[in-house]
């Protein structure tokens, strides 16, 4: 895929169309969400279409970073896991949009998207740990440690979001609020995770994708908030930005990590060549 | 340790100045690897070291020490009379053994005569020894010799001389048990480890797992193929500057005939601070940093610190209070 081109100028013109490509989308995303040029479905069947599309892009990235890497290479089993976390996202995704676009108002109740979206956090989960035992080498106990200080952590967070939530009286079902309660706990977890990778990885290629998962974390964060504490509902029915941003900072996350995991997917293709073998 | 010049065959006897001149440019000519004697009557011998070719070196050898001649005095050196040249072809590996052989000092001489057993049990205890050696070991009219330098590893290098041919091979210390029964004349000649000979030895010894430890380490990170590029680009840029090294994901082929120390260790220096540059872009400038240090931390004690002498501190990460530090706290 270089078209005649040398492999560093390759590598460079396709991240340039990757990015003005998610350019145009996030702007395609934010006319139809503001504007809402067309009538009320087609903008709703628009809007869901182009999230769908956004998590394809990660999931397809993802896994094209998995199909680069050798049987026998470590970092294989980590973008495994990411990838197959992407596309349970993406059939999460597919599922809500059809409940929202065949279900009375729009509304889609705590059920098989959720499922999808929830079982994610285990693979992105794997991934990171697999991540981490890559980078550190722990010990046995070392790594017992870790997972079970994460998982600890993921509880507490659960716990206490569940209490607030409770506190709150949303008028939810008991499995909803649990469901509602473990994506902030889950992104926040995932978020920690991705900033301690970040950090780690200062500026390599290797870590853009964590960089990805970091934006995606914290959006996903601000948006379970908004919805958990009711400002996103408030804020749809008067019509502010509060709603519309939120949306957008989500669908673009995606983008993010799609970006993220296809500079390492053309780093991993094209980067570390002599001058003489990049033409 | 001047025994080597007994065993180098006489190819032309009393030959005029000119004439040497001739076989010298001979054997540039020629690209020649290997010892080139000059014996002067009143037993002056003299030894050329070449390369592909070109000299490196000029040794006088005195009765249980060699001298380094400077450049500047060769050719009055070679010029005063009339000499009788040998030659003898060497690999670049056994040349490497030379060098050190030729330059290192004897400090002490111990002969004994062992059977192999006996042998084995003093090879053993010699692994191990402070100071470095080689060992001669003369049986059935076959010479070996044996350089103990390395603490850490299991691998001894040996040149044996048959038929007249020396040959240079990667030995163990069990290579005893290979040996024909019966009694060995075993000469060791003990050395001084600061010598630069031996520390150029060591440090060649201790790079190459060096080198293998990190693309192994780099390739856990960022997968085979883009360590094989690295290799490749780290390769080119080597033979580029001019050093017969290779690398691969299997650690160093090192073809190099460096001689001084200061130039080996400038050597290992540029490709390890070239290998840091290129893989910062993959993995960033701290966990490159980190793989170096974890990797030295890694290493035998005795090649970390010849790593750490000559290479690792002029290359600017400060290590050593750091690996102290860790070693302390086991952290």
């Amino acid at each position: 895929m270089r078209f005649g081109w040398d492999a560093r100028n390759a590598s460079k013109r396709l991240m340039r169309f990757a990015i003005a490509t998610d350019i145009v989308l996030i702007a395609a995303y934010s006319i139809i969400y503001f504007r809402g040029p067309f009538s009320p479905y087609t903008n709703n069947l628009l809007a869901d279409i182009l999230t769908v599309m956004a998590s394809v892009f990660s999931a397809v990235s993802a896994t094209l970073v998995w199909n680069i890497y050798e049987k026998t290479d470590a970092p294989r089993r980590i973008w495994g896991f990411i990838a197959f976390g992407l596309w349970l996202w993406v059939m999460g995704e597919v599922t809500w949009s059809y409940g929202n676009l065949t279900l009375p108002n729009g509304e889609v109740p705590i059920g098989v998207p959720d499922a999808f979206w929830v079982i994610a956090y285990y693979f992105l989960g794997q991934a990171l740990l697999t991540q981490y035992k890559i980078l550190v080498r722990p010990t046995q106990p070392e790594l017992k440690r870790r997972v079970t200080s994460s998982v600890l952590f993921l509880c507490v967070a659960f716990a206490l979001i569940f209490s607030i939530l409770k506190w709150l009286d949303l008028s939810s079902s008991v499995v909803g609020t649990l469901v509602n309660a473990f994506y902030p706990a889950g992104d926040l977890t995932l978020a920690l995770a991705a900033i301690w990778l970040t950090n780690h990885f200062q500026g390599g290629a290797l870590g853009r994708p964590w960089i990805g998962l970091l934006v995606f974390a914290f959006s996903d964060l601000m948006y379970a908030w908004l919805q958990l504490s009711g400002a996103y509902a408030w804020s749809l029915d008067r019509g502010n930005l509060v709603s519309g941003f939120s949306d957008i900072v989500y669908f673009s996350a995606y983008l993010v990590f799609s970006l993220g995991s296809f500079s390492q997917w053309l780093f991993l293709k094209y980067g570390m060549r002599s001058p003489s073998e990049a033409r | 340790m001047p025994v080597f010049s007994s065993f180098i065959p006489e190819t032309h006897s009393n030959v005029s100045p000119g004439f040497v001149d001739i076989l010298i440019q001979t054997q540039r000519e020629e690209l020649f690897t290997g010892l080139m004697q000059l014996r002067y009557s009143l037993n002056e011998n003299l030894i050329f070291t070449f390369v592909d070719g070109v000299e490196q070196k000029l040794y006088r050898s005195h009765e249980n020490s060699t001298e380094i001649l400077p450049r500047s005095a060769w050719s009055q050196m070679i010029s005063h009379s009339s000499a009788s040249v040998g030659l003898l072809s060497l690999s670049l590996e056994a040349l490497r053994f030379m060098r050190v052989a030729l330059e290192a000092p004897v400090v002490r001489m111990d002969t004994v005569k062992l059977n192999s057993q006996e042998l084995l049990e003093h090879t053993n205890r010699w692994v191990s020894d402070q100071d470095p050696s080689i060992v001669q070991v003369q049986t059935n009219n076959i010479n070996h010799w044996y350089l103990f330098a390395d603490r850490s590893s299991l691998v001894l290098e040996e040149i044996s001389l048959t038929g007249g041919k020396f040959q240079f091979s990667i030995s163990d210390p069990l290579f005893a048990r290979s040996l024909p029964e019966g009694e060995h004349e075993v000469i060791r000649y003990v050395s001084n480890r600061e010598h630069p000979a031996w520390q150029e030895y060591e440090l060649r010894l201790a790079f190459n797992p060096f080198m293998r430890m990190l693309t192994s380490r780099f390739s856990e990170l960022a997968g085979r193929v883009l360590t094989e590029r690295l290799c490749e680009q780290l390769s080119a840029w080597a033979r580029g500057g001019g050093w017969n090294i290779t690398l691969s994901s299997n650690g160093a082929v090192n073809r190099q005939y460096f001689d001084t120390l200061e130039a080996a260790a400038n050597a290992y220096t540029d490709i390890l601070r070239r290998f840091q540059l290129d893989v910062i872009p993959a993995v960033g400038a701290r966990l490159a940093e980190n793989i170096f240090r974890e990797t030295l931390m890694n290493l035998p004690p005795n090649f970390r610190d010849i790593l750490n002498q000559y290479t690792y501190m002029q290359y600017g990460l400060g290590s050593v209070p750091f690996i102290t530090q860790k070693e302390t706290t086991k952290l």
